[in-house]
């Protein structure tokens, strides 16, 4: 896995089009949702993500291992997300849509369960960005904490500090 | 505690894994770049003048390796062997002096820019320079086999599996560094 990775990070580097187009193909569902699970709207999380690749291609340069591969390129869908909303403060509430999470299994054994989803859904739009980014990284895009932090372009410490804060407003709010 | 916290995490990444677009993938890559990487293409100009301003010897050496170079892999020069050597021989012997990485990484980056110049695609790996087996640029050759230049300056010609090849080894050996 890692010296295919390698291989592809190498072949990046040389300007291989195939392995721009494989890197696609692996990576372009995972930084779409990421946006999508940042709340940014799904337009929007399509330019973004159409955008994070863009920049990606420039930045082949920058890229230093295949290991790195996956972290490389979160981190820069991570800072066109801050570009964006820095850009855009006032015109969208971010948060995850409501329309995210199906409501269709709310049977009586459930509804605990569901309030508690849809309440730990709203207490994460309410993190501040930093804090959700953590959340999303590690939890949701499952990114190991190494990787996750490379994304957030932090160091693992203060990754790891920023988790714990956020898992304590969550459970703050959802687990009484 | 964290546990239930992660479970309905785990609930909740699930609801939010939304079908993406299938044309998405097909926007995305009609956007890539006829040319993907931006490689060293005009440093080689700015490293002579560099030279020039630190010595003009250094600048003569980089001169004469890069002619050199031209002369082995595009003319009938008489250079056999291994290059590197031939160039650190053709400095002292005209300057009595010898040569540095600097320069050298130089007047590769001067060839580069040649090579450049006439249209062939090659890439480069500054790093490599004064490395036996390290790949230090390399270019495709009209019957599709590679032209590789390697760290110590000599040079094989080998197909697109051996060229992989060569490259994973480098990056191996790179990244027990």
């Amino acid at each position: 896995m890692d010296e295919s990775r390698d291989l592809l990070a190498a072949q990046l580097k040389a300007g291989d089009r195939t392995a721009a187009e494989e890197l696609v193909e692996m990576y372009y569902q995972q930084i779409y949702r990421y946006m999508r699970r940042l709340g940014h709207g799904r337009q929007t999380s399509e330019d973004l993500t159409q955008e994070s690749f863009l920049q990606a291609w420039c930045r082949i340069n920058q890229l230093r291992n295949g290991w790195m591969l996956g972290a490389w390129l979160y981190g820069i869908a991570t800072n066109i997300s801050r570009l964006y909303l820095r850009r855009h403060k006032d015109d969208e509430k971010t948060g995850l849509k409501s329309d995210d999470v199906p409501d269709s299994n709310i049977g009586s054994d459930n509804v605990s369960r569901d309030e508690q989803l849809e309440l730990l859904k709203r207490t994460l739009e309410k993190l501040p960005m930093k804090l959700k980014e953590t959340v999303v990284l590690h939890y949701m895009q499952q990114l190991a904490i190494s990787d996750a932090a490379e994304a957030a372009g932090v160091r693992e410490g203060t990754f790891k500090r920023r988790l714990n804060r956020a898992l304590k407003a969550l459970r703050g709010q959802v687990i009484r | 505690m964290e546990e239930r916290i992660e479970d309905l995490l785990a609930k909740l990444t699930e609801a939010t894994s939304e079908a993406v677009r299938p044309g998405l993938a097909e926007d995305i890559k009609r956007q890539i770049p006829p040319r993907l990487a931006l490689h060293k293409s005009g440093m080689s100009t700015i490293n002579i003048m560099i030279d020039l301003r630190v010595s003009k010897f250094a600048a003569a050496a980089v001169i004469i390796i890069a002619m050199a170079l031209m002369a082995h892999f595009f003319g009938n020069g008489d250079f056999s062997g291994n290059v590197f050597q031939d160039s650190r021989a053709i400095v002292k012997h005209f300057f009595g002096g010898d040569t540095k990485e600097a320069n050298l990484w130089s007047a590769v980056s001067e060839f580069y820019g040649h090579l450049s110049n006439k249209g062939m695609n090659a890439v480069f790996y500054d790093g490599s320079i004064g490395q036996k087996e390290a790949v230090l640029m390399y270019w495709r050759l009209a019957d599709g086999n590679y032209k590789v230049i390697f760290g110590d300056l000599n040079a094989r010609t080998v197909n697109a599996e051996e060229l992989i090849s060569l490259q994973s080894q480098m990056l191996q050996k790179n990244r027990k560094k």
